[in-house]
């Protein structure tokens, strides 16, 4: 049963959107936990800020995490809050017959139990009256095509405040929300290069967590962080081809690193040639790793 | 500006050279004979043995410290540097022999400075300390 990542949305005036992946259920981040996704506990009263290890839900995820957990199928995209219009727009467009057919055949039940519970009332009442017996009163009369003609006319129509179908639309895997926020995760948040490295020390074993503190992408633990100091700190993706490294970042990471016991670690995607990535759709590709730290001279 | 394909004394590779005798002790430093084209420069390993094992260094039956590879690489303010991740590829592949895990970085600074750092292939524990 895949866990619900929670997102909640927000509007910048320039027109990108904020998605923080959330999770609200104890029982799914123990599960996450097992799978080696930490997250970072975020829940704290704004009248009693706490300070880290006090921190309780929503467990907030890195994009990446978010990613890998639905790539993976452990879990599924849920807009919790937020303006979401703009976002299931194309889905709309997309879906639009379908879901006319749907709010047609949710209008046509309504009708159907109210035609139900009229009849019975109506019958309820001709035996009351004596105008019928109950044994004939399940049997059709001649006059039935009039008295249909009225209870049509008595049916009520619902005018909703608020859309059922479009809550209930990301619940549905087929229509696409979940690729489409899934898009929208990566290309707002992350760039594909930064999630095939996250997926490249992630099939190794490693566990992940943001890596700002040290001055990286991600820090990595060999195993829970709970019970391991980490061992790297992970540097953005490079590009293979195009992108020398800097010598002086290289010496002020490698010596800060070699100051705090870790090793800095920069990867990147090698490139193939496919045409896949352009697509976002998940490629497992070969990431090139390198670990450097001080020499302890010179 | 120092030029990899100076045969005087003042290319990259001699500089290390002389930093390693001269300054941080250590022996049998040669220059290797392979060579990697790459982009308009040609990139020479420096071999040679520390005065101590380093860390996570192999030594030999007798405790002494094995043989080192370094790759020389300038750090020119002003000029644009090369050292991408396909070039590391390529200087493992073509100038290092299958079991080496490592070779040290030895960045010559336009003021006078060499600074040295492992780069491993691969993804590494920190050493120990």
């Amino acid at each position: 049963m895949p866990v619900t990542i929670n997102l909640i949305c927000g509007a910048q005036e320039d027109g990108q959107t904020i998605l923080s992946p959330l999770i609200f259920n104890i029982d799914d981040i123990k599960k996450l936990r097992d799978v080696g996704i930490c997250g970072i506990l975020s829940g704290t009263l704004p009248s009693a800020a706490q300070q880290n290890i006090f921190l309780s839900v929503p467990l907030k995820l890195m994009i990446e995490e978010a990613i890998w957990l639905y790539l993976n199928g452990l879990a599924e995209f849920k807009v919790l809050r937020g303006d979401t219009a703009h976002l299931v727009k194309e889905i709309l467009d997309r879906d639009a017959h379908n879901i006319h057919v749907v709010a047609k055949e949710r209008l046509e039940r309504s009708f159907e139990l109210q035609r139900e519970y009229k009849r019975e009332q109506h019958r309820l009442k001709l035996e009351r009256l004596g105008i019928i017996s109950p044994e004939t009163s399940n049997k059709n009369t001649s006059d039935q095509s009039q008295n249909d003609k009225l209870l049509e006319a008595s049916l009520f129509i619902e005018t909703p405040t608020t859309s059922n179908l479009l809550n209930n639309l990301h619940l549905n895997h087929e229509n696409g929300i979940n690729d489409n926020l899934l898009h929208i995760l990566v290309s707002q948040y992350s760039n594909w290069d930064n999630f095939l490295l996250f997926q490249a020390l992630k099939d190794k074993g490693y566990v992940l967590a943001p890596g700002g503190r040290f001055g990286g992408k991600f820090i990595a633990y060999p195993g829970d962080p709970l019970r391991y100091h980490s061992h790297m700190v992970v540097r953005d993706a490079l590009h293979y081809k195009d992108q020398p490294l800097d010598l002086l970042e290289l010496a002020a990471n490698a010596r800060l690193g070699t100051a705090v016991k870790k090793i800095w670690v920069i990867g990147a995607p090698i490139p193939t040639n496919d045409k896949l990535e352009s697509n976002n759709i998940p490629s497992k590709k070969d990431v090139s790793f390198y670990s450097v730290e001080w020499a302890g001279f010179g | 500006m120092y030029r990899t394909d100076n045969k005087d004394g003042l290319s990259i590779e001699n500089t290390v050279r002389t930093n390693l005798v001269h300054f941080q002790n250590w022996s049998n430093v040669v220059i290797c004979e392979e060579s990697l084209e790459w982009e308009d420069r040609i990139i020479r390993l420096i071999s040679g043995i520390p005065p101590t094992t380093l860390s996570n260094g192999e030594s030999d039956e007798n405790g002494n410290p094995t043989r080192e590879f370094l790759l020389p690489i300038s750090l020119a303010q002003y000029n644009a540097e090369h050292l991408t991740i396909e070039c590391l590829d390529q200087i493992f592949d073509k100038l290092c022999n299958s079991e080496t895990k490592r070779i040290i970085l030895s960045i010559v600074n336009d003021d006078g400075t060499t600074v040295f750092y492992f780069v491993y292939k691969g993804v590494h524990k920190p050493k120990k300390n």
